[in-house]
């Protein structure tokens, strides 16, 4: 077993790694937005949002590529075929989002409807392998093929975009969470669901718009990822995963955590496969993420002490 | 009573009997439905009795399968004796489960459902990207392991290892069956249903909560180890992908959480089903995406729950001569005042 | 009916005879902003029946959590016949003796009547996981002891008659029962019941406090009870606390609290009856 603990320390791979790590962040970025968004409105874990994030990936490769057969006069531009993946990432949002927040669902069990969005990325990713033809090569990003040179590093337009993307969006939601009558109303919810419902609040309404809006992202980050990893269903669902756990060590209810979790996780990761730290083989570089985590769980369990035991979980 | 012990008898009757009139390539599959309905028959003690989700159980399958076909198999293996590479085989297994539940008993059920998927990832990207015991390296290697011979048997042709996995799978009933009527099982039960009333009744939730998953990750062992000389070459990693972790899930969720019997009739339909309907190319995906969402939506007690409701409503005589009797009989409290 | 009481009497540890068997000393608990406890102090003697009163939102339940080892308080100690158990986890207390109900029915709905008794009996059936597994005599003695006891539990209790069946198919007052009678199971010395009567009609909670009292005289339990049925309480119970916005305002014997002007002011107001308020 070669030395984990790498002594080797090549800072001029730093700079590199750190825009790579900070590109590799923003799609995580973007998944994690999803989860969170999800997360505060109805208490459940968005693996939803995993499975259209497959299917946008898998529907925008359909529209700009499609299989062998389609002609050029059939394929769309990257451009329109973003629009029309985010827009039915919406779609599938809202058709999700109001069966779940709606009467009958919403007083059911978290775990119940935890198992539902389990569901729903089952169906969807067997629905997206079964009607769309899988090839596993990249797929022409909307935002083209150029380079950039960006702090000391080289990084694509693409996934400049991205980060810029995942920025602009978190921008957009602090401001509207905190000025808009909607965003006061969503963090309403996310605190105390039943004084929500006393107050007035329409949980439903404002709920499936959640939905709606985190199925856009998840949408969007597909078609991106498309573009970056391609289609390849393991791959993508190990981006989606990721993305969760560091949610969730995030504790789910806090965006700033989750992001500030996937700009380490983004950076880690890319700096180990850089060589940053000399070179670790594969499994050693994902047994020390993994250790990472779990020692960092290890940790908050320790250091918190139990002064209340709950009756449930989640 | 008597009622459920003939079922039981005439189904495991049928099961053995079927065997010496089928073609051998149904006995495979049914062999591959046994060991399913061993690995959910644990994913269910976690599951449904504890209700910790479990997104690893595939990820243990898998690992207890390599690492024991490659201590077993002669050839680019190590070679030992079948039963002590299953022991070890299983033996990490349940070491794992312990650690993540150790790490995660006193967390809220997200913690453990996403470190399991994390410990699952994990598991993906180092023994399952391990050549050596996966396909085995160079350029033509397949690695066979054959089937165990115990106790003076053979158990190489097809129907007599369907015969052992399907003693087993009795086996692994029997004792289920005798922990839930235990004093341990409804100290499980009561911990996934509310772990503030267990703890004031004396049960700590903490170490029922490692318990099921130990027993789990054991159960996931045992299928993993007879997994590798059932398909002889061992099957590609791809298999115990988190996919499969998450589609395990279906199986309790659909049978409902009462019913041993229901979870391993669901399991053999999940492990038959996709052969079956090999011609409408059905992705198991969305068979086990369906079958988790109708099993949500039925209700806690699933399938089994709904037959079983079915079975009650249709005995009302005795019902109603009960509720006849009560009515003449003195409240039991009435005449103790002091 | 004297058999069922026997069977419970031979189950049940013997309490000593005198003696404090519950002391809860200068509790104070904060959370949320608010001061959920301030130094509240409650001495339940052994063998009583004591009662703990108050308006909603007083700190009645989230006292019972303290008692009961669910919330670490941020000052006071809980001392058990004596020992000192406020670091002691609730599991452990419970095995010391001290058991307690929930305001809500905390009941496993698919498993019967007889199961969600039996499941309070954890601690005190005998048998390994080995002599379980592989059905061993001893096992199985213990087993079924064990169910003997949670008959007659259920015939005390009343529900005998639906002892197999799902406590889901139940009503609330029954599931009230099951949850109390699980509680009995534990074999407890001091037994928190946590607003036992809610949900219950008049006649039924005049069945289960005439239960709570003859298993306190011929059993010797102790009980320290919360209830919102003042009248129940005042009629029943030896001893009354009364806790309003997490302070303790009065103590003593019923008639007493009755004529407590603060009471009175704070809670009972002019449902007992009129009298003169000095200043």
């Amino acid at each position: 077993m070669s030395s984990v603990l790498a002594v080797a320390y090549n800072s001029d791979l730093l700079r590199p790694a750190l825009v790579l790590g900070i590109a590799a962040a923003g799609l995580y970025g973007l998944l994690a937005v999803s989860l969170v968004l999800t997360y505060r409105v109805s208490r459940t874990i968005g693996f939803v949002q995993g499975g259209i994030a497959l299917a946008g990936a898998y529907l925008y490769r359909f529209l700009t590529i499609g299989s062998e057969q389609t002609t050029t006069n059939e394929r769309l531009p990257e451009t329109a075929a973003l629009i029309i993946t985010v827009l039915v990432g919406a779609a599938v949002g809202a058709v999700y989002g109001a069966v779940v927040t709606g009467r009958r669902m919403a007083n059911y069990p978290r775990i119940v409807v935890t198992m539902f969005s389990l569901a729903g990325l089952l169906l969807l990713a067997g629905f997206s392998t079964t009607l769309i033809p899988a090839d596993e090569g990249r797929v022409p990003s909307a935002f083209g093929t150029g380079v950039v040179k960006v702090f000391g590093g080289v990084a694509t337009v693409h996934q400049v975009a991205t980060v810029g993307i995942l920025l602009a969006l978190v921008g957009l939601l602090t401001v509207a969470l905190r000025h808009t009558r909607t965003g006061v109303f969503i963090r309403a919810i996310a605190d105390d669901v039943d004084a929500s419902r006393v107050v007035g609040i329409p949980l439903t309404r404002m709920g499936t718009g959640v939905y709606v809006f985190s199925g856009a992202v998840a949408g969007l980050a597909g078609a991106l990822l498309a573009s970056s990893v391609g289609t390849a269903m393991p791959n993508i669902l190990f981006i989606f995963l990721r993305a969760l756990i560091v949610a969730v060590l995030g504790g789910l209810t806090s965006l700033p955590l989750a992001l500030a979790g996937c700009l380490l996780l983004g950076v880690a990761e890319t700096s180990l496969t850089a060589g940053v730290f000399g070179l670790v083989p594969t499994d050693q570089r994902e047994l020390l993420v993994m250790g990472l985590i779990f020692g960092l769980v290890f940790v908050i369990n320790r250091l918190r002490p139990i002064r209340v035991l709950e009756a449930t979980g989640f | 009573m008597d009622l459920r012990k003939a079922t039981y008898g005439l189904l495991a009757a049928a099961a053995t009997l079927w065997v010496f009139l089928a073609p051998s390539y149904w006995v495979f599959i049914a062999t591959t439905a046994v060991l399913l309905a061993i690995t959910t028959l644990g994913l269910t003690v976690v599951v449904g009795w504890v209700r910790e989700v479990s997104l690893v159980q595939a990820g243990l399958v898998g690992t207890a399968m390599y690492v024991s076909g490659y201590l077993y198999r002669p050839d680019g293996g190590l070679g030992w004796p079948f039963l002590a590479a299953a022991a070890v085989g299983i033996g990490v297994v349940v070491l794992l489960s312990v650690l993540v539940s150790l790490s995660t008993a006193r967390l809220s059920g997200v913690y453990i459902l996403v470190l399991t998927l994390g410990l699952q990832v994990t598991i993906e990207r180092t023994i399952f990207a391990n050549l050596k015991l996966t396909t085995g390296e160079g350029s033509a290697a397949t690695l066979v392991t054959p089937r165990p011979a115990l106790l003076g048997l053979s158990f190489a042709s097809d129907r007599a290892f369907y015969l052992l996995c399907l003693a087993l799978l009795g086996v692994v009933l029997l004792f289920l069956s005798r922990l839930r009527n235990s004093r341990f099982g409804r100290s499980l039960l009561l911990v996934g249903t509310d772990r503030q009333a267990a703890a004031s009744v004396g049960i700590s939730p903490w170490r029922y909560k490692i318990f099921a998953f130990v027993v789990s990750g054991f159960l996931a062992g045992v299928a993993g180890v007879l997994t590798a000389p059932l398909f002889g070459t061992p099957p590609y990693p791809f298999a115990f992908f988190a996919f499969t972790s998450l589609a395990y899930l279906a199986i309790p969720v659909v049978a409902g959480f009462g019913s041993l019997l229901g979870v391993v009739l669901v399991a053999v339909f999940y492990g038959l089903a996709p052969q079956a309907l090999e011609p409408m190319r059905i992705s198991p995906l969305i068979l086990a995406g369906f079958g988790v969402a109708v099993g949500t939506l039925a209700g806690r007690a699933g399938l089994s729950g709904v037959v079983q409701n079915y079975l009650r409503a249709r005995r009302p005589v005795e019902v109603v001569a009960r509720a006849g009797a009560e009515e003449h009989a003195e409240p039991v409290l009435a005449g103790s005042a002091r | 009916m004297s058999a069922a009481l026997e069977i419970l009497e031979a189950y049940l540890p013997t309490p000593p005879e005198t003696g404090t068997a519950l002391s809860a000393e200068h509790i104070s608990l904060a959370f949320g902003g608010l001061q959920a406890l301030d130094d509240v102090s409650i001495t339940v003697p052994t063998r009583q029946l004591v009662g703990l009163i108050g308006p909603n939102g007083a700190g009645k339940s989230t006292l019972f959590d303290v008692i009961n080892g669910l919330r670490m308080p941020d000052g006071g100690e809980v001392a058990l016949f004596g020992q000192p158990i406020t670091g002691t986890n609730p599991w452990d207390r419970a095995k010391l003796g001290l058991s307690r109900t929930f305001q809500s029915n905390r009941v496993s709905l698919e498993l019967s009547v007889l199961d969600n008794l039996l499941a309070g009996a954890h601690q005190k059936i005998p048998g390994s996981l080995l002599g379980t597994l592989f059905g061993l005599p001893g096992a199985r003695a213990g087993e079924r002891r064990a169910r003997q006891v949670a008959r007659a539990v259920a015939e005390l209790l009343d529900i005998a008659d639906v002892g197999d069946e799902p406590v889901g198919s139940l009503d609330f007052g029954r599931q009230r029962r099951v949850e109390i009678g699980r509680s009995l199971m534990s074999a407890p010395r001091v037994l928190l019941l946590d607003e036992p009567a809610a949900g219950l009609d008049s006649t039924e909670s005049a069945h289960l406090f005439a239960l709570i009292r003859r298993l306190e005289a011929d059993l010797g339990l102790t009980v320290l009870l919360v209830e919102h049925y003042v009248k129940a309480v005042l009629e029943n119970c030896d001893l009354v606390y009364v806790l309003n916005e997490g302070r303790l305002i009065a103590a003593g014997a019923p008639d007493d609290i009755v004529a407590h002007p603060e009471v009175r002011a704070a809670y009972l107001g002019n449902v007992i009856e009129e009298v003169p308020v000095d200043a």
